[in-house]
């Protein structure tokens, strides 16, 4: 008898404790109630636009579905056939998304953080013009690529730049640039240089007024004869979660550009796959094939990455608190 | 006994018997151009000179080929027209001594396909036109032209269209061709080069007002020196100038040049151009000396043929002036040095070679095949044999045998396709293993130094070890906080094995990716590499930075000590150790199209070993950056000022060495 009373014994105590914990945090729930009311916005909109799409993406990667029909369950099947079938994910998509974010990503933080602080040293008056003028770009985003970049790439022989090629005599027929394989990403790489100044380049200059000025008199004293020891010994330690962030947003940015390449070309799929990123493997999947499966199979892969790539960002300026 | 000494008889006498070898070889050499390794390598003769009837001419400046293969040549000291048949048989002579058909210093003719002879009458400045029996029809004089008036008419060369419309290169005129239609009318000009535009001359323009712009010397186009005409029209234009660029134009009917202003090899002085039925080009190029085949793009095949100046010899050229080839493929040079005609015939092999070449090119890959095969049989040294099986086995999905033959031919993209082939079969393969395989190497990665690390701190090592372990784990850590690792590496004194386990290390990476880098990132024989010579340039350069840097730095005011230097640059090269492993084993496992990685590893391998170098010099040292700076600006000059000094010694010493044992030998001959 008592080696059967014994276990039920144990169950009785572990569901008591459990029932105990759980109590406690429904007391705590409801003594706090009130600060779940404003934290209930944020944690709704976040539920309903990240969480649950991400969801449904990682469930929807695990299935067969054409939007219409009804689902199919078919396992890892997408992922296999991801990197064992799909010929284009894996000679175009990763290797262009590889060489774009290589440069994209490092090159625009580096430029970000090198004209902010230029406009950083200039006189308060003028200040914010100067930022407006470098931040509007990201603003127009599509409307200013078509309209600038277009016209400069133009495939004619009026088209800015072959225009100023012919002139130099550098070149004897103009270059069709933005259908040309072998231009386009270079013309892709180019064109988000320049719109990557965004929100990651406002943070960092939001970063260098917070920098507190007495440190740079204090490090004076202390043996600071350049600027550029400033910059290192003061500027960037003091603003490291601002120069975190930007390189997040950085990142999350040139991963998820894709829309450049449709832009210029003005066509969903770039001549021969030669400006193919992975968000247009995505966006081909999904909205042309409606194969929904397997392109959020392909975003989970993205997400991934990103992941990979965020956790990287943390490691080189994330203070060792928030790690 | 006796048997052997039969047996060696025998043998003796048998090697009197046999008759010795004879060469009969050609008096000039044959070479291919491999476009994947950028250069010429001999070949055995693609066509040999063949026996005509060695009729004598004065000066034979151009020749040209009817559609029946009856040879026309134009003779300038003769002022004639020369009619062969194709064995070099005279048939027909042109050009009577006085009247209309009376020719002077004619240059330049031309052969409709119905046999009409246009001739380029340079002296009597007019093209005269005779019917195939060689009577004359008519001739054209300067055009009525307002464009034309202050030119003189002095027609060298033309083609004619199929329209009947004439293209004549005048002498030394640099508009390009004149155009004139079948009614002897101005139709303009043609296909005139281009002028050099240069970066000078467009700071000129900016700079420069109008009177000084005019007195500067016009940059002209470079004068057309040779026209013709091929089967589908297009007409090609030949300039001596320029170093192969823009050498010889394809040109449609509107002007536009096909090959688009290409830079041809071996395209310094081109001559004559002509083109075979299948589209082949062959020229004669008086900056190599020898006669060229390209392909329809322009991209070159081979070269044969020598020229000299006092030439007696059979097939070999004095001063080649035209270039001709007839409907089976046989080359025909005229030579007003010698004041012959050559002909050139294919040989076995050449033709086929040119057959395989020929539907390659086409991307005929299968009906290729078989000719490549007997290529392949009698030359297995030539690497478009190579080339184009393996092109056929990758259209074939014969992966391994296009990766090994694409491999031979060094064509690197080829052999990237096949690979990644090979690649995506494996992978398809094993991909469930390979992710399992992945994920233990992952855990081990995580778990297996935390064991070590635990087993250390339960027995630790013995005192003596720790010294030169604390040295060797400096080596990761510098990497990454080089200013407060040079700072240690400058307080401690380094035991001097550690220094040379860390440069025999380096070494022994040094070598692995001379021998083990994948074949697409570094394409070479691996027996051809000199071994020695690729250490050098990695260990000289390092050994006089050392030098340098220290004797620079020492009058600098800089505090580092000779072993301090030594140290440091010893420790600087961390980077290249941790890095190049990596990049090896990734190199193994690219293709081209995924090439950025490996890129990026090496380029941020290099720049994080100059950020190592600037910053030892200035921990060192003990310098600020911008002396630290100016500090390597001199030392990298001082590295050059060593190498040119050593340059000099040993060629100075090598010299002396000469003399001497010459002298000894002098000695020795007449003592």
């Amino acid at each position: 008898m008592n080696t059967q009373l014994s276990p039920n014994i144990a169950k009785v105590k572990a569901k008591s404790q459990l029932r105990l914990k759980w109590n406690q945090f429904w007391r705590e729930i409801r003594r706090d109630s009130f600060l779940y009311l404003f934290l209930a916005p944020f944690l709704i909109c976040f539920l309903l636009f990240i969480v649950i799409p991400v969801i449904m993406a990682a469930t929807l990667g695990f299935t067969s579905y054409d939007g219409f029909g009804s689902l199919h369950f078919i396992g890892i099947d997408n992922y296999i056939s991801l990197f064992t079938q799909d010929i284009i994910f894996l000679t175009k998509a990763i290797p262009n998304t590889f060489l774009f974010a290589l440069i994209v990503g490092p090159g625009g933080y580096i430029l970000s953080f090198l004209f902010a602080w230029l406009i950083h040293q200039l006189p308060l008056r003028i200040r914010d013009y100067y930022t407006l003028a470098f931040y509007a770009p990201s603003m127009a985003g599509g409307v200013a690529l078509s309209v600038v970049w277009i016209a400069t790439f133009s495939g004619d022989r009026v088209g800015y730049f072959n225009n100023f090629l012919l002139e130099m005599g550098w070149i004897n027929s103009p270059v069709i640039w933005l259908q040309d394989p072998k231009h386009l990403l270079n013309i892709m790489i180019i064109v988000s240089l320049w719109v990557s100044f965004s929100v990651g380049f406002l943070a960092m200059l939001a970063g260098l007024q917070t920098v507190n000025r007495e440190l740079y008199e204090a490090g004076r004293i202390d043996g600071i004869s350049s600027r550029l020891q400033e910059v290192f010994y003061i500027t960037v330690p003091s603003m490291k979660p601002q120069m975190l962030f930007s390189a997040v947003m950085s990142i999350v940015g040139t991963l998820k550009a894709g829309g450049i390449s449709t832009q210029l070309t003005g066509m969903p799929i770039t001549p021969s796959y030669s400006g193919h990123l992975i968000i247009n493997h995505i966006d081909d999947y999904a909205f042309i094939r409606f194969e929904l499966g397997y392109a959020s199979a392909v975003s989970v892969m993205l997400l991934l990455i990103s992941y990979f790539a965020m956790r990287f960002a943390y490691r080189l300026f994330g203070s060792k608190e928030e790690l | 006994m006796k048997k052997f000494l039969l047996f060696l008889l025998l043998a003796a006498t048998s090697m009197l018997v046999v008759p010795e070898a004879i060469y009969a070889e050609l008096p000039y050499r044959t070479s291919y151009y491999d476009s994947n390794q950028a250069a010429w390598l001999r070949i055995q003769p693609i066509y040999t000179p063949a026996e005509t009837k060695r009729i004598r001419f004065v000066e034979p400046i151009d020749l040209q080929i009817g559609s029946d293969d009856k040879v026309y040549v134009a003779d300038k000291g003769a002022n004639k027209i020369i009619v062969l048949d194709n064995d070099g048989e005279l048939l027909l002579t042109i050009g009577e001594e006085e009247g209309d058909s009376m020719l002077s210093a004619p240059e330049g003719l031309f052969i409709t396909p119905e046999g009409v002879i246009y001739v380029a009458d340079s002296g009597n400045q007019r093209i005269a036109v005779f019917g195939p029996d060689g009577k004359f029809i008519r001739e054209y004089k300067k055009p009525a032209s307002s464009v034309l008036e202050q030119s003189h008419f002095v027609p060298v060369k033309l083609v004619v269209d199929r329209r009947g419309v004439m293209y004549i290169s005048l002498n030394s005129s640099y508009q390009g061709l004149l155009r004139v239609n079948g009614a002897g009318e101005f139709m303009g000009y043609f296909g005139a080069n281009k002028a050099q535009q240069t970066v000078l001359n467009w700071l000129k323009k900016l700079i420069l007002n109008k009177e000084q712009l005019s007195k500067e010397l016009a940059s002209l186009p470079r004068p057309i020196t040779n026209v013709a005409i091929d089967h589908d029209g297009f007409i090609f234009t030949a300039t001596a100038a320029g170093f192969g660029q823009g050498a010889i134009r394809k040109l449609n009917a509107g002007g536009v040049d096909a090959f688009k202003n290409k830079t041809l090899v071996n395209g310094h002085g081109i001559v004559d151009v002509t083109s075979d039925a299948n589209g082949f080009l062959y020229n004669i190029d008086m900056g190599s000396g020898r006669i060229n085949i390209y392909d329809k793009n322009g991209e070159a095949l081979f070269a044969f043929g020598f020229m000299d100046n006092a030439t007696q010899q059979y097939g070999v050229l004095g001063f080649p002036t035209s270039i001709g080839v007839d409907s089976k493929f046989g080359v025909w040079v005229s030579d007003s040095r010698t004041g012959t005609i050559h002909k050139f015939v294919r040989t076995e092999f050449g033709s086929d070679v040119m057959n395989a070449l020929g539907l390659y090119l086409d991307g005929k890959y299968e009906q290729s095949k078989p000719y490549w095969d007997r290529v392949y049989a009698r030359n297995d040294m030539y690497n478009g044999t190579f080339q184009g099986l393996g092109k056929v086995y990758l259209h074939e999905n014969n992966h391994e045998d296009a990766l090994s033959f694409l491999k031979t031919a060094f064509d690197t993209k080829g052999y990237s396709k096949a690979y990644w082939q090979i690649r995506l079969d494996f992978l398809q393969q094993y991909f469930l293993w390979m992710v399992a395989a992945i994920a233990v190497l992952l855990l081990l990665v995580r778990y297996v130094p935390r064991a070590i690390r635990k087993q250390i701190k339960r027995r630790p090592l013995p005192e003596s070890w720790q010294r030169p372990l604390g040295d060797l784990r400096n080596l990761w850590y510098i990497m990454f906080h080089p200013y407060e690792g040079f700072y240690k590496l400058k307080e401690a004194k380094v035991a001097p094995w550690i220094i040379i386990l860390i440069l025999i290390c380096a070494v022994a990476v040094k070598i692995a990716t001379i021998y083990y880098t994948g074949f697409l990132f570094h394409p070479v024989e691996l027996s051809q590499i000199n071994l020695i010579g690729s250490l050098g340039l990695f260990v000289v350069p390092w050994i006089t930075w050392i030098i340098a840097n220290y004797l620079v730095c020492s009058i600098k005011d800089g505090e580092g000590k000779f072993r301090e230097v030594i140290q440091g640059s010893t420790y600087a090269l961390a980077p290249y150790l941790f890095f190049s492993i990596p990049t090896l084993i990734l190199s193994n496992m690219v293709t081209l199209d995924e090439r950025i990685i490996v890129d990026t590893l090496n380029a941020v391998m290099f720049l994080w070993m100059g950020v190592m170098l600037i910053v030892m010099t200035q921990v060192i040292h003990n310098f600020d950056f911008m002396e630290t700076l100016k500090n390597i600006a001199i030392t990298v000059f001082t590295i050059g000022t060593i190498w040119l000094f050593a340059f000099l010694v040993f060629g100075l010493s090598y010299n002396l060495y000469d003399f001497f044992y010459q002298l000894y030998k002098e000695v020795t001959f007449y003592g």
